[in-house]
């Protein structure tokens, strides 16, 4: 028998099993149809919302449970609060969304669900096994949500490349796995620290190969070069909330696993991986947000932009002990909140025009302020514009890379700043500058008679909020930066 | 919390301003139009009350506000005023009161427009007042780009492609100097953002000289480009001339000046070594800024056009008196990006209110405008003998000092300068004789002249002019104020690297 305080180290996770298991006999019961949905995705948003109080008073109450394999601390706070957040905002948005599926309106909700119960696991996860079951669970979801709109080409498609690249990378994490296994003895973090910190010559070749195989496993996840390359189709045909999700929870879920290896079992590695982390970082941010600048669909051009966005939490690798990995965390929080905010808007848009092209957007500042108000902060935050959010995340990050001394990438961090500038401005420029075109957009919304998408409260009261997250972040830094320092101190290294 | 000193008060009037018209319906123009002005009102009444009370004798920085923001980092929300900024917080003040003044003329989406120019106007402020590097280029890069609707929805002519030009020019160059900012905190070794702190390490141990060579350069461009440093300039014409009225008015009147006032604090200020080394080269740019856009003025047919080169042709002006670094001409760049702000925004203001009725800007359509509108003709005379340094006008004692004070160092490029100064005459007095002389152009036939409140900023601006113009000794002794630690520092790296072949120099 545990005691109990071990218990309540991960009711994180208790109560999302529980909150799925109770969607999943809901949805057994009640009649199917997409008022079913929505009531699935506000019982979710509350037992989400519960979880996320009752982790907010959990501070401080740290420790292991399951042999070291599964460890609350501060960085699996950190990342249980983002991950909760991200599931919010993304539960929204499915509600939201209901009306463009077809059939499984509750499943959706209920794949959201367990997705975030792996993604909660994996901020614990301190044993590789626990790791990859975490993945995993987080993975599979995804890959059944990317293809849910079964009737659009795109989605399959989108479904489907990432079912294929998904494998691949399950097979490189457990190849990998097998080596660091073999040269360790071991599968837990803390157990390969330690034997590591016993040896003559720690990176043997075979474990390196095995860091290696890991890291580029992740690489997936987060969407780094050279592991990229799936990113813009799969965030252009998955549904609009599953692509939030994608942005929001997957990308910050492989930031999460580096992070905790880099401190421990991959801590004698760190220096090495530090490089390799700059030169990815300087790859992928050229190649995010180079590729973002002639895309004509506002969900593709995310994708890349969210490459770029992985660029520069990469430079929060690199400079991984010179408070890079605090810049990292302050980051993914801006990041969280400016993503959801454009999701936000994205999903109101499209399900009154049917399409994602930037184009549709036309005169959005006259039809609806709030929304154009919304994508507007969202994006110039993400291009790092004070006074948000996405400012002082890169300022910070770019501080770090200074303080590691890596200038050169310093610099491409910051010139890219104007590429993302540029690209923003652009959907800026059709939202503000050009006049309501097509008239579509007017027919498409015939209840309005063509004064633009109305919003319910619950809509404008979410959009609030992430403007509100932007700001904060952007203003009111102080707290925020003490709250990731202080992560990293109550975290076992 | 500390209660707010007058400094912050400053700020955050117009930003209170502006959160307050986000709730006020749009259909309440008054309100709207009462809301905006009384927020820049109270922030002229203590930019005005700052200079009266600052204390001369005293000098350095006063009326402190300080709060930790990020101890962490090092930043801190800090403001303060010495007799730099001072004087063009004051100057700012008036322009944000008289744009705003100019902005009620705005006839669509004016809400918007408000709130966004208050927000310019809260950036504008904070760079000047900011003593923290970190909050200098947080409200730099906050004054940059709520221009980009600004020019966008409501500028005339290309102005997608203008505000999309000016935009990024000026953001490439916001990151370069934080390239240099950031490389700046960790080569002082003191974990801090803060300016004044980094001031008194500096006068201590200056930088590495090797740190200085390559990061100053990157400060000056960095900068230099919203001053429109050659061959950077080319956003300018074309962002002012697609412009709305009153953000040319500010954009050529202040924010040009924060690139200025940015190189003065941040470059020469904390880098006098790099300084030295690179300002040579500066100066004969500034002979370029200074001739090379001033002829192309001359050929400009669009009247913003004319204004806009002429503006980039003064920032030479600026920029040769930076490359001096002697007390005379600092003292003199400083007192010129005053007048000149006052006066450039004033040009833009009044082609702009003719603009608005004959909604022609070319030359050949204007003509004998004077007869009409008497009263507009006359302050734009004003304007374009300010605008060529004629005496009277408070351009002439910044011009004049600047000259002096090149004229020991840098003789061939007051050369140049003087010569600028006729071209600037030029093609001044072509302007005025195309547009206000003459025969009565038929566009012109349905003018009607300001009336009544309407010639408020205009003459509050003209009256600034020649009363500084006449009373120099208003500014001066404030300005040679702010500018005595940063002479005190360029003197002092002056004496410790020998200059090869010279005598040494002893502080």
């Amino acid at each position: 028998m545990w005691p109990s305080g071990v218990l309540s180290l991960f009711g994180t996770e208790i109560g999302l099993v529980f909150l799925s298991l109770g969607c999943l006999v809901l949805d057994i019961f009640l009649p199917s149809d997409k008022k079913k949905g929505k009531l699935l995705a506000s019982v979710g948003m509350a037992g989400v919302a519960a979880l996320f109080v009752h982790l907010c008073c959990q501070w401080g109450h740290f420790g292991s449970a399951f042999g070291g394999s599964f460890s609350q601390d501060g960085l699996a706070f950190f990342f249980k609060l983002l991950f909760l957040l991200a599931g919010f905002f993304t539960l929204f948005m499915a509600g939201e969304y209901q009306h463009h599926l077809e059939r499984g309106h509750g499943e959706f909700i209920l794949l959201i669900l367990l997705g975030l119960t792996g993604l909660s696991f994996l901020a614990s996860a301190a044993d590789f096994l626990l790791l990859f079951v975490s993945i995993e669970t987080l993975t599979i979801s995804l890959y059944i949500m990317t293809a849910y709109l079964r009737g659009r080409k795109t989605s399959v498609e989108a479904g489907l490349k990432y079912l294929i690249l998904g494998a691949l990378s399950t097979a490189l994490f457990l190849y990998g796995l097998s080596f660091i296994y073999g040269s360790t003895g071991s599968t837990s973090y803390a157990e390969i620290s330690r034997k590591l910190a016993g040896q003559a010559l720690p990176l043997s070749p075979p474990f390196l190969f095995g860091v290696a195989l890991v890291v580029s496993s992740l690489g997936f996840k987060i969407a780094s070069v050279p592991f990229q390359l799936w990113t813009p189709d799969i965030y252009e045909g998955a549904p609009t909330p599953v692509t939030a999700y994608l942005a929001m929870a997957s990308k910050a879920a492989g930031f999460a696993a580096l992070t905790r290896l880099m401190l421990t079992a991959f801590g004698p590695a760190q220096e090495l991986l530090a490089l390799l982390f700059a030169i990815l970082a300087a790859l992928t941010l050229l190649y995010g947000n180079l590729g973002a600048i002639p895309q004509t669909n506002i969900k593709r051009l995310l994708g890349y932009s969210s490459i770029g966005h992985a660029g520069y939490l990469l430079v929060g690798l690199a400079a991984f002990s010179h408070a890079g990995k605090e810049a990292l965390l302050f980051y993914l929080l801006s990041y969280l909140f400016s993503t959801a905010g454009a999701f936000l808007v994205i999903v109101a848009v499209s399900s009154r025009l049917e399409t994602d092209e930037i184009s549709g957007y036309a005169g959005l500042s006259q039809k609806s302020p709030l929304l154009a108000a919304g994508m507007l902060l969202a994006l110039l935050s993400l291009a790092g514009v004070p006074p948000l959010g996405g400012f002082f995340a890169k300022f910070y990050l770019l501080w770090a890379g200074m303080r590691a001394g890596l200038l050169w990438l310093v610099v491409i961090g910051a010139l890219n700043v104007i590429t993302s500038l540029y690209y923003s401005l652009k959907i800026v420029k059709v939202m503000y500058l050009d006049p309501p075109t097509p008239p579509s957009f007017d027919g498409a919304s015939p209840s309005s008679g063509g004064a633009g998408p109305e919003l319910t409260v619950n809509q404008k009261a979410i959009q609030y909020l992430t403007i509100a997250g932007i700001l904060v972040l952007g203003i009111w830094q102080g707290p925020f930066v003490r709250f990731v320092e202080q992560v990293f101190v109550l975290t076992v290294h | 919390m500390p209660h707010p000193g007058p400094v912050s008060l400053l700020l955050l009037s117009p930003a209170l301003g502006g959160a307050i018209l986000l709730f006020i319906p749009k259909d309440r123009v008054e309100w709207l139009k009462k809301t905006a002005l009384a927020a820049v009102s109270v922030s002229l009444a203590l930019a005005v009350f700052l200079f009266c009370r600052y204390d001369r004798t005293a000098g350095g920085y006063q009326f402190i506000d300080k709060i930790d923001w990020v101890p962490s980092l090092g930043i801190a929300y800090h403001v303060g005023v010495d007799g730099i900024n001072l004087v063009l917080l004051l100057m700012t003040a008036v322009l944000a009161f008289a744009g705003v003044w100019v902005s009620c003329g705005v006839k669509e989406r004016l809400k918007e427009y408000l709130v966004f120019y208050l927000f310019l106007i809260v950036g504008c402020f904070g760079v000047l007042s900011a003593l923290n590097i970190f909050f200098i280029y947080f409200f730099y890069e906050t004054a940059v780009v709520p221009v980009f609707p600004l020019i966008g929805v409501w500028g005339s002519g290309n102005k997608e492609y203008a505000t999309m030009k000016l935009t990024l020019y000026l953001t490439l160059g916001a990151v370069l100097a934080l390239v240099a900012l950031l490389a700046l905190y960790f080569t002082t070794g003191l974990n801090t953002f803060d300016l004044t702190a980094i001031e008194a390490a500096v006068r201590e141990n200056p930088l590495p000289l090797s740190f200085q060579r390559w990061a100053f350069p990157l400060i000056l461009v960095g900068f230099g480009v919203i001053l429109t440093l050659w061959p950077f300039h080319t956003w300018s014409p074309m962002g002012y001339a697609a412009a709305p009225t009153s953000v040319s008015m500010l954009h050529a009147g202040v924010l040009k000046k924060l690139g200025a006032y940015a190189i003065i604090r941040l470059g020469i200020g904390l880098m006098p070594q790099g300084a030295a080394l690179w300002m040579p080269l500066v100066s004969w740019i500034a002979v370029i800024n200074i001739l090379y856009c001033g002829f192309v003025a001359y050929a400009q047919k669009d009247l913003k056009f004319i204004l806009g080169y002429s503006s980039c042709s003064h920032m030479g002006y600026i920029l040769l008196g930076l490359s001096c670094l002697t007390p005379v001409a600092l003292n003199g760049t400083v007192f010129f990006m005053f007048a000149h702000g006052l006066m450039a925004a004033l040009g833009f203001a009044l082609v702009g209110f003719i603009y608005d009725q004959t909604h022609t800007r070319l030359l050949e359509d204007w003509g004998g405008f004077g007869k009409k509108i008497p009263f507009v003709a006359t302050i734009f005379v004003m304007t374009a003998m300010a605008s060529s340094g004629v005496p009277g006008f408070a351009n002439f004692i910044g011009e004049l000092m600047i000259l002096l004070g090149a004229w020991d160092t840098r003789r061939w490029q007051a050369v140049g300068a003087v010569a600028g100064l006729v071209v600037t005459a030029g093609y001044m007095l072509k302007t005025v004789r195309a547009s206000m002389q003459g025969p009565l152009s038929p566009r012109g036939a349905s003018l009607l002249d300001a009336k009544g409140w309407q010639r408020l900023p205009y003459l509050l601006l003209i009256a600034l002019l020649i009363l500084v113009g006449f009373l120099p000794a208003l500014l001066l002794p404030t300005i040679s104020k702010g500018t005595a630690p940063i002479l005190e520092r360029i003197h002092s790296a002056q004496a410790q690297v020998p200059s090869p072949g010279g005598p040494r120099h002893v502080a």
